[in-house]
C-alpha cells in the first residue's frame, strides 16, 4: 500500500514515492517518500513491519527489521546529538497507522530525514561536470562526514556515490555542501549491531581488496575505519574518471589472482601485487586529469587512503600514534588545501 | 657461425610482470580459496533503472562498480557500449575498462625505428609511473628489464636493490635478482642470493631456482634432497612442485640418469610453466617423449621459446623467426633469441639483418662470446674482414675455437687464400669430430661449400659434393637449410617419427564402457589408448 498523500502527526506530507527503495538488507520492506512540510523538504524512509509479517520466518523478520530500524535512528540520533555537520540530519521519527479500523499492527515506522538536490551520481553528469576545486571540495566534506563519526566510535562501511548527498543543486559551484547520508549499515564501537557480525555491512561492489579474500582485520581501526577510508580513495577515482577504483583495480588483476582462483590468503606477495597495479592506476588515470602542481599532493594522500595493506591504510603519522587510528580527519585539511590550489589555478586559467 | 642454441637450464625466467603474473609462479603455496565475487543483483538492476531514469556518467559508474561480479561484466559491458551508442555521457576511463581483450604483447623488433620507438615509449612510461610512485614494485623490476637490454647494468641492478629492498621476501623478485645476475655471469652471487634467503627452505619455486643455480654455478645443490623428498611426499600442490622436478629432471639428465629423470619430467610436465615446457621441448629428443598431452600442447601455446623450438624442429623457418622475436619482446635482454635469429639469418644469407641484431644483443651483454663469433662470422660474410679478425680476437671461450678456425677459412677465402681456407676448414671439421658433434662439423663443411661456391674456388664442385655426402651422414636442421640453398634437391629431413613415450596412456574398459586415465612413463611406442583387461584394470604405474 502506498502512503502518498498521506499526512504524518508531525505534518509532514509524503509526496512523492521513491523508485528505488532504500538499501540494508531489510530493504525489500522499506519504502522512500518525498515529504514536504511549509515548503520544505524532506526523505521519508518508511519501514514496513506488516510486510514483514508475510516472510517466511515473520518473528526473525521481525526482530530484524526492528533492530535494523532502531540502530539506524540511534545512529542519526547521535549525529544530531553531537551536531555532525557533514551528516545527514533526523528530522523525527514517528508512526503512521493507514489502517481505518486502528489495528496497532499495521503500523508503518518513518525515519525523516534531511533531503539533499541529488547524491553524486546524479550531480555528475560527465566527467569534468565538476572543476578539480569541487571534486577536492567534496572530498573534504565526506572525509569530515566520516571523520566526524568516527570519532564518536562509528564506522559508515558503505560509502559510495549514491550516500553522498548535495545539498545545493551546485549553480554556485563554490557554496557547495556535501554530506553523507544512509547510516544504515554503520557499525558502532560501543554497541553491538546488526551488521557486526556479518564480513562486509556495506555494497560488496565497494568493499576494499582484502574482503574480496575473505580477511576481516581484528581490531577495530584496521577493520572499520580503515574500509571507510579505502571507500573515500575509491571515490576519488569515481570524481575524477567516473569509474570506482574497484572494477579499475579488478579488471587489471591477472586470472591467477583474482578472487575465486587465488588460494595464497591476503598476504604480503597479492598486497605487493595489489599495491603496485593500484599505482599504475593512479599513474595512469588520475595523475593527467589534475593539474601537476597538484599531483604530488594528491597522489601522497591517495596512497595512504588506498593502501591494500589494512594495517597500514590511513595517515601516515596518525597510523604511528597511540591507537594506530586511521586519522580520516588529518585528510580534511589536505583535501581543503588541494581544493583551494585547484580554485586558485582555475582561476589563472580563466582570467584573460 | 655459432650454431642454434646452446643449453639450456631451468634458470628462473624475467618476463614482464604483466607476463608472470600470469602464471603460476605468482601463487601462494597456501591453501585458503577464496570465492569469486558475486554482489547483490537486485541492486544491480536498481542502479541500471536509476542510470536508465538518469543516464549521467555517475549513474553509469555506479553501474560499473558491479563488473567485478563476473556474471554481471558482459551486461555492464553490453550496457557501455549501448551507452555510446545513444550518446550518453561515457569517460574514456569508463569506455576503456570495457574495451575487451587487448593483446599487450608487443614485439619490440629493435632493428625497425617502430621496434626502437615502443621501446623507448615503454621506458618512458615505466619512468613516468616511477616517478608517481618510486615504490612500485612491479614497475622497478619492469625498468630494470629493460634497462639491462640497453646495456644499463649499472641502472638495473639499482633497480632491482630497490625492488629487493621493498620486497626482500617476494619470490618474483628474488628470482629476478638472481635471474639478473646469471646474465652478468655472476652464477655464485645469483646462487648466493637464493640459498641465503631463508624462505628458500619452503618454497619449491625458489629450491628450484637453487637447483638450477647450483648447476649454473658448478657447486653442489642444497636443495636437491630436500626437493625430492617434497615430491615424493606430494607436500605442496603439483603446480607448485613443477619446477622443482623440472630443474631435478635436468640434473639427473645430465648426470645421464635418464631413467629417473623421464619420471621427475614427468612430474614437472602435469603443470608446466612456460620454462618447463621450452626444457621439455628441447630435450624431448634425448628423454623420448611424445609431447601432445592436453596439457602440454596448452602450456607450448603459452611459451615462445617452446613455441620457437618446436617450430624449427618442424622446419617452419618463418614461424621460428616470429616467436624468436616473441621471446625477445618477452626478455629482451636475453642473448639467447638473438642468438638463433642471428644464426637463422646467417642460414638465410641474411647477413645485414643478422649484423643489426648481433649488435642489439651485445648492447644488452657485451661480453656475450656467442655473439660475438656470430658477429665475426656476419662480418666476413658481407666481406669486413677487418672487423672479423677484430671480433675474433675478442673471443677467449675455448669451446668457440671451432667456430672461429671456419671463420678464418671463411675470411681466407675473401682473400682468395684457398689453401690456407681449405686448411682452417679441415681444422674446424676436426675439431668438431673431436667433440663428438658431426653435426657441426658437416655444417661447417656445408659453409665452406657456400662461401667456396661464391668465392669462385678452384674445386668447389668437389667440396659442394663432398658437403652434400657429410649432410647426409650426419644431418641437421641447420646443415639443411643451408644445403637445400646450396643444393635445392637436398632430400628434406624426416620429421622425427621415433616411437616416443607417453606420459599417460588411457584404458578403456568395454564392459563399463569407460575410459581411465593411467598415469606414468609408458614404454616406448605405447599406443595413446589400451583396452582394459577382462579380469582386472592393469595397477598403475609409476
Amino acid at each position: 500500500m502506498t502512503l502518498t498523500g498521506q499526512t504524518l502527526p508531525s505534518g509532514w506530507t509524503l509526496v512523492q514515492q521513491l523508485s528505488k527503495s532504500p538499501g540494508g538488507s531489510g530493504s525489500n520492506f522499506c519504502v522512500g517518500y518525498v515529504a514536504e512540510r511549509d515548503g520544505r523538504k524532506a526523505f521519508v524512509k518508511a519501514i514496513d513491519f506488516v510486510k514483514a509479517l508475510n516472510a517466511p520466518d515473520p518473528i526473525a523478520e521481525l526482530a530484524s527489521l526492528t533492530s535494523l530500524a532502531t540502530f539506524e535512528r540511534e545512529a542519526m540520533e547521535l549525529c544530531e546529538a553531537k551536531n555532525l555537520s557533514r551528516l545527514i540530519r533526523l528530522f523525527s521519527h514517528e508512526y503512521v497507522n493507514l489502517d481505518p479500523a486502528k489495528n496497532p499492527l499495521n503500523q508503518v515506522y518513518c525515519l525523516i530525514m534531511e533531503v539533499g538536490a541529488g547524491d553524486l551520481r546524479k550531480q555528475l553528469s560527465h566527467v569534468g561536470a565538476f572543476s578539480c576545486g569541487t571534486v577536492f571540495s567534496i572530498l573534504a566534506d565526506v572525509a569530515l562526514g566520516m571523520s566526524q563519526l568516527h570519532r564518536h566510535g562509528v564506522a559508515h562501511q558503505d560509502v559510495k556515490p549514491s550516500n553522498v548527498i548535495s545539498m545545493t543543486d551546485m549553480s554556485v559551484p563554490k557554496n557547495a555542501l556535501f554530506k553523507v547520508g544512509d547510516l544504515g549499515r554503520v557499525v558502532r564501537k560501543d554497541r553491538a549491531g546488526p551488521y557486526d557480525g556479518l564480513p562486509w555491512p556495506g555494497d560488496g561492489q565497494y568493499a576494499p581488496p582484502e574482503r574480496w579474500y575473505g580477511l576481516v582485520p581484528t581490531q577495530w581501526t584496521d577493520a572499520r575505519e580503515s574500509s571507510d577510508a579505502y571507500m573515500l580513495g575509491s571515490l576519488v577515482f569515481f570524481l575524477l574518471a567516473g569509474t570506482p577504483l574497484q572494477p579499475l583495480l579488478w579488471s587489471r588483476l591477472t586470472p591467477v589472482m583474482k578472487p575465486g582462483a587465488w588460494s595464497g590468503g591476503y598476504t604480503e606477495p597479492l598486497i605487493l601485487v595489489l599495491r603496485s597495479l593500484q599505482l599504475n592506476i593512479i599513474s595512469d588515470v588520475l595523475v593527467p586529469k589534475v593539474p601537476p602542481a597538484l599531483q604530488d599532493s594528491l597522489v601522497a594522500i591517495l596512497k595512504e587512503l588506498i593502501d591494500p595493506d589494512p594495517l597500514k591504510r590511513g595517515d601516515r603519522r596518525a597510523r604511528v600514534q597511540a591507537g594506530k587510528a586511521v586519522g580520516l580527519d588529518r585528510f580534511v585539511p589536505r583535501f581543503r588545501q588541494l581544493a583551494n590550489q585547484a580554485g586558485i589555478i582555475e582561476r589563472v586559467k580563466a582570467t584573460p | 657461425m655459432k650454431s642454434s642454441l646452446p643449453r639450456r637450464r631451468l634458470i628462473p625466467r624475467w618476463r614482464p610482470t604483466s607476463q608472470t603474473l600470469e602464471t603460476s609462479e605468482v601463487a601462494s603455496t597456501l591453501n585458503q580459496p577464496s570465492a569469486p565475487l558475486r554482489f547483490d543483483h537486485q541492486l544491480f538492476d536498481e542502479s541500471v533503472a536509476a542510470w536508465r531514469a538518469n543516464p549521467t556518467a555517475g549513474h553509469l559508474g555506479d553501474v560499473i562498480a558491479f563488473a567485478a561480479d563476473a556474471d554481471l561484466h558482459p551486461k555492464i559491458a553490453d550496457l557501455v557500449r549501448e551507452a555510446q551508442a545513444r550518446s550518453f555521457a561515457v569517460s574514456p576511463v569508463q569506455k576503456e575498462l570495457f574495451r575487451g581483450v587487448v593483446d599487450d604483447a608487443v614485439h619490440t623488433d629493435e632493428s625497425t625505428a617502430e621496434g626502437r620507438l615502443v621501446f623507448q615509449s615503454r621506458v618512458a612510461q615505466l619512468r613516468r609511473e616511477l616517478l608517481v610512485a618510486p615504490e612500485n614494485l612491479l614497475a622497478l623490476l619492469d625498468l630494470a628489464q629493460l634497462q639491462l637490454a640497453a646495456g644499463k647494468v649499472d641502472a638495473a641492478e639499482r633497480l632491482l636493490k630497490t625492488a629487493m629492498g621493498l620486497a626482500p621476501n617476494g619470490r618474483i623478485v628474488l628470482r629476478t635478482a638472481a635471474r639478473f645476475y646469471v646474465h652478468l655471469g655472476m652464477f655464485d652471487r645469483a646462487h648466493q642470493i637464493i640459498t641465503r634467503h631463508p624462505g628458500t627452505k619452503k618454497d619449491p619455486w625458489l629450491m628450484a631456482s637453487e637447483i638450477a643455480l647450483a648447476d649454473a654455478a658448478g657447486v653442489h645443490s642444497s636443495m636437491a634432497q630436500q626437493g625430492l623428498r617434497l615430491i615424493k611426499e606430494a607436500q605442496a600442490l603439483p603446480r607448485h612442485l613443477a619446477e622443482v622436478a623440472g630443474a631435478l629432471a635436468n640434473s639427473e639428465m645430465m648426470a645421464g640418469r635418464f631413467k629417473e629423470a623421464r619420471q621427475l619430467l614427468r612430474k614437472a610436465l602435469l603443470h608446466p610453466t612456460d620454462n618447463i615446457i621450452a626444457q621439455a621441448v628441447m630435450d624431448g629428443a634425448r628423454m623420448g617423449f611424445e609431447l601432445d598431452e592436453p596439457t602440454v600442447t596448452k602450456a607450448v601455446k603459452r611459451s615462445s621459446e617452446a613455441q620457437l623450438l618446436q617450430a624449427w624442429q618442424n622446419r617452419d623457418e618463418a614461424g621460428a623467426e616470429r616467436h624468436a622475436l616473441q621471446w625477445h619482446a618477452e626478455e629482451p635482454f636475453s642473448s639467447r633469441p638473438i642468438q638463433f635469429l642471428t644464426t637463422l639469418y646467417s642460414l638465410q644469407s641474411e647477413y645485414e639483418k643478422s649484423l643489426g641484431w648481433v649488435r642489439r644483443g651485445l648492447i644488452a651483454d657485451p661480453s656475450d662470446e656467442g655473439l660475438i663469433a656470430n658477429l665475426a662470422f656476419a662480418k666476413a660474410a658481407v666481406g669486413d674482414i677487418q672487423h672479423a679478425e677484430v671480433a675474433i680476437n675478442r673471443i677467449k671461450d675455448a669451446k668457440l675455437a671451432p667456430y672461429l678456425k671456419a671463420t678464418e677459412g671463411l675470411i681466407a677465402l675473401k682473400r682468395g687464400d684457398f689453401a690456407k681456407a681449405e686448411a682452417l676448414y679441415r681444422e674446424a671439421e676436426q675439431n668438431f669430430e673431436k667433440v663428438s658433434r658431426p653435426d657441426l662439423a658437416a655444417l661447417a663443411i656445408a659453409y665452406y661449400a657456400k662461401f667456396a661456391v661464391e668465392s669462385d674456388a678452384p674445386d668447389s664442385a668437389r667440396i659442394r659434393a663432398e658437403a652434400e655426402a657429410k649432410f647426409s651422414k650426419a644431418r641437421s636442421i641447420d646443415g639443411y637449410l643451408l644445403m637445400s640453398r646450396l643444393v635445392p634437391s637436398t632430400p628434406a629431413i624426416p620429421i622425427d617419427d621415433e616411437p616416443k613415450r607417453r606420459l599417460t596412456q588411457w584404458v578403456f574398459d568395454s564392459d563399463s564402457n569407460t575410459l581411465t586415465e593411467r598415469p606414468g612413463v609408458t614404454a616406448k611406442g605405447a599406443p595413446a589408448i589400451v583396452l582394459a583387461s577382462r579380469k582386472a584394470l592393469p595397477p598403475s604405474r609409476r
